[in-house]
């Protein structure tokens, strides 16, 4: 009963047991107290499952140290490998010399003891942690109890060993997820640090600063290449001496040489320290120091350095740390400088697709961009110009570079309503560019918008002599009846019957000059709106024109002009044409004719017939047509078949540069003012209308001070398309 | 009437408004001369030296305000008061003309001719000091 006693008590104490050291204690003296004299335990080294190693033992000679046996394991008939491979248990009787306990057996007469051996190992299981080895001394042998309870013992530390093994493991896995998790927190928090910071110093300076939390160091340093120098800055965690900061530094040089493939030497080298201070009364100098390269995109731009006073602080998982932050630094550096090109890249082509020219500086006044169209709106031939280069160009008095200074310095706009450059009207739009981050609204330069606005002014220009022109032509001849027919309600002024004729034939004069007007502008609109509308019909052209001539003949002489009509006999007799149209033209030309040639000048009305593909001058030669074209209007050389008109004045001419511009609505009106003859130039608006929805071509040769050549075409074939 | 006729010059190139304003004047007893263009205009204030000279702007090969900035600057003609008779009636134009030493300014289609006669014989009486 005693020794069942003992047994129960021996389990209990091995299921208190969290650590092995302490289930062995119990374990040998359990057995001990149940009266096996010597005890050992052997167990597998985690490092070599192939040897099993001395855990502990009792009763042995006081040399022989339990903790120092070592045995291998084999295959062959050694009894612990057969224990530890088998599972099961092996008793051995006295006198019997069992192979394989080496030591064991030339330290204690072993030879005189029974031997029980036991796997470690819970019942029921594969896994065996190594060997018990009981014996009895003076030759006795094991009772059967005694076996039961050594195996079963055996079997209860193998349960505990595995429970501990299970929970060292479980503890072992936590802390490294413990580990990997405040990495992680470390990690990210770097990385939302350095976030979008592109500043590879800033960088730095945030790893070193983080770094104490990891890692256990007297200082941290970074180490950047800038062009021409290298800058060491260490933050001193500890106080140490200038001794150990300068071999670190020395040492980092090495490594920043060896990685970058540079030559610098320590008066390359500018110092900036941090943290706490020096201190000449330590006398600790630099035990343990490791450095890790800084890579922005695939290129090494520097070194970060940890070191301390403490010896063999440094391994494998440090080293590996920094390498992660390095890394994660560098990836999102790299990252975001990719992000940063493809944005430039972008931001430079929509600029560049822009209408207005665009001019960016950064807050220093450095120009960053210029588009094409800025370019040549100021006519700068470079590529990539200064700011310098820029001003220069623009007028001193508009102060660019001070207006620059201003928007950046308190971020308002400037608008330059109108100036005018290389002959261009423009407006320049000053605005600062701002950025908004976390600190706020942030002022990163300027940009300079460069509106042309030439046309605008151009065409408010024609809005404002449109006005003009209505008040000149409509608004004085209207008002001039009215004061005429107020002056002829005077009975004193219809007495006198000159006074009379005379102000009723400027009314009838000013009137049918208005309603002709009235008439010019009504077409224009029609025809701006595609609905001037001709209304063909096969009508004798000799006879428009003969009837035409004869009614200006009377005009023609009251302004002293000669003139005259050739006709061509060849001329067909039926034409398809608007009739009414065609002497709305012949007006047109003929009136202008006279109006604008000197008195003792000459008019002359003429016509001729065109054949395809034959030289129209040398018809109008033969015709013998007072002609002033030249052989390049290229207009008339691909003419069908045609009825060429022609009125030619010996009057003031036209400048080459406003030959084609007299057929543009309301141009004519600036020479009119100026000659004092009345015109809107919607005239010749319309006759342009009028040919060309005829099919026909229009224009004019002209030599100023000797006269023009105004003539029109009525092609042929749409006679013959009529009549088919 | 006045006893002496006083010689008014119209500077006009619009046939019928010339015409009218002539009439008009001659008919309050005043002695008419007229110009139907700057250039014209400027000799005929010279050497006939009129009392009053009506004024159009929109005129050919010298414009009017032109014509009014040159009759300021000859000494011969200085004095004469000048009064713009114009289509025009934008302000800046308006504000020129005053600027440039015109006695008075009329919008043609704004002020019927009784209105600016009453207005000449005004300047007239005043003689030549500018009376807006």
């Amino acid at each position: 009963m005693e020794q069942t006693r003992r047994f129960a008590k021996i389990c209990a104490s091995l299921s208190s047991a969290s650590q092995e050291e302490r289930l062995f204690d119990y374990l040998i003296e359990g057995l001990h107290d149940l009266g096996f004299s010597l005890v050992l335990v052997l167990t597998s080294t985690s490092e070599d499952d192939n040897r099993l190693q001395g855990r502990g033992g009792l009763g042995f000679e006081e040399e022989f140290s339990p903790q120092q046996v070592q045995v291998n394991i084999t295959h062959g008939e050694d009894i612990l490998s057969k224990v530890y491979l088998s599972g099961r248990l092996v008793v051995v009787p006295p006198h019997q010399s069992p192979e394989g306990l080496g030591d064991i057996k030339t330290s204690v007469r072993l030879q005189d003891y029974s031997l029980i051996l036991a796997p470690l190992s819970r019942k029921g299981s594969d896994k065996t942690y190594g060997v018990i080895l009981g014996s009895k001394k003076n030759q006795e042998e094991f009772t059967e109890e005694q076996k039961a309870f050594f195996h079963t013992i055996a079997q209860q530390a193998g349960l505990i060993l595995e429970k501990i093994h299970l929970q060292q493991n479980i503890q072992e896995r936590s802390q490294q997820l413990q580990h990997r998790i405040y990495e992680l927190t470390i990690l990210q928090e770097l990385s939302q640090r350095i976030g979008y910071e592109l500043n590879i110093e800033r960088i730095a300076t945030i790893i070193v600063n983080s770094l104490s939390k990891l890692l256990e160091f007297s200082a941290v340093s970074y180490t950047l290449v800038k062009p021409n120098r290298v800058i060491f800055s260490c933050h001193l965690e500890k106080m140490v001496n200038r001794d150990f900061v300068d071999s670190m530094k020395e040492k980092t040089l090495d490594s920043l040489n060896t990685v970058m493939g540079t030559k610098y030497e320590t008066k390359d080298v500018e110092e900036v320290l941090s943290g706490t201070i020096l201190d000449e009364t330590q006398k600790e100098p630099l035990r343990s120091f490791f450095n890790v390269p800084f890579v922005i995109n695939k290129k090494p731009v520097g070194v970060l350095t940890v070191a301390s006073t403490r010896a063999g602080l440094y391994k494998e998982d440090e080293m590996t740390i920094l390498y992660k932050i390095t890394n994660l630094a560098s990836d999102a550096v790299s990252k975001l400088q990719n992000v940063i090109e493809t944005e430039k890249g972008k931001l430079k082509d929509m600029v560049e697709s822009m209408a207005d020219g665009i001019i960016m500086v950064n807050k220093k006044l450095t120009l960053e961009v210029i588009n094409s169209q800025a370019l040549s709106l100021l006519h700068i031939k470079k590529e990539n110009p200064s700011i310098f280069e820029v001003l220069e160009v623009l007028p001193e008095n508009l102060n660019l570079r001070s207006r620059l200074e201003k928007t950046v310095k308190e971020g308002k706009s400037e608008i330059i309503d109108q100036v005018t450059i290389n002959d261009r009207v423009l407006r320049i739009l000053i605005t600062p560019a701002k950025s908004k981050t976390l600190e706020g609204e942030q002022i990163l330069g300027s940009v300079i918008l460069l509106h042309d606005i030439t046309k605008e002014k151009e065409l408010q220009q024609l809005r404002e002599e449109f006005t003009s022109m209505m008040v000149h032509e409509l608004r004085s001849p209207l008002d001039g009846i009215k004061k005429m027919s107020e002056l002829l309600l005077k009975e004193e002024t219809r007495k006198d019957e000159k006074n009379l004729n005379k102000f009723l034939n400027l009314i009838h004069k000013e009137s049918s000059e208005m309603l002709s007007l009235v008439g010019d502008l009504l077409d224009i609109a029609k025809a701006e709106a595609g609905k001037l509308t001709i209304h063909k019909k096969a009508v004798n052209i000799k006879e428009i024109l003969e009837d035409r001539y004869n009614y200006f003949l009377t005009q023609a002489s009251e302004a002293n002009l000669t003139f005259e009509k050739k006709l061509s006999p060849e001329l067909p007799e039926k034409i398809q044409a608007d009739e009414n149209r065609i002497k709305q033209v012949l007006n047109n030309l003929l009136s202008n004719a006279i109006k604008f040639t000197p008195e003792g000048g000459k008019v002359t009305l003429q016509a001729f017939t065109h054949k395809k593909d034959n030289n129209i001058n040398l018809e109008a030669k033969a015709a013998q047509i007072d002609w002033r074209l030249e052989e390049d209007h290229k207009e008339l050389t691909q003419l069908e078949d045609s009825v060429v008109i022609a009125v030619t004045d010996t009057g003031i001419g036209i400048k080459k540069e406003n030959q084609e511009k007299i057929f543009e609505k309301f141009q004519q009106f600036k020479a009119s003012v100026e000659s004092g003859k009345r015109g809107t130039g919607l005239g010749l608006a319309v006759t342009k209308e009028i040919v060309k929805a005829h099919g026909g071509q229009i224009g004019v040769a002209s030599e100023p001070n000797k006269g023009s050549t105004f003539y029109f075409t009525i092609p042929l074939k749409s006679l013959n398309e009529n009549r088919d | 009437m006045p006893e002496k006729k006083e010689k008014i010059l119209i500077i006009e190139d619009e046939e019928s408004m010339r015409e009218v304003i002539k009439t008009r004047l001659e008919q309050e007893g005043y002695q008419v001369e007229t110009a139907s263009h700057g250039k014209g205009g400027l000799e005929k204030a010279k050497t006939s030296q009129p009392d009053l000279i009506l004024l159009d702007l929109l005129l050919p090969k010298i414009g009017g305000l032109q014509v009014l900035e040159k009759l300021k600057e000859d000494a011969s003609t200085n004095q004469i008061p000048v009064v713009i008779y114009s289509q025009l009636s934008d302000q800046d134009k308006i504000d020129k003309g005053m600027k440039l030493g015109a006695a008075g300014y009329f919008v043609k289609a704004e002020s019927d001719l009784d209105g600016v006669i009453q207005s000449i014989k005004g300047y007239l009486k005043m003689g030549g000091i500018a009376g807006i």
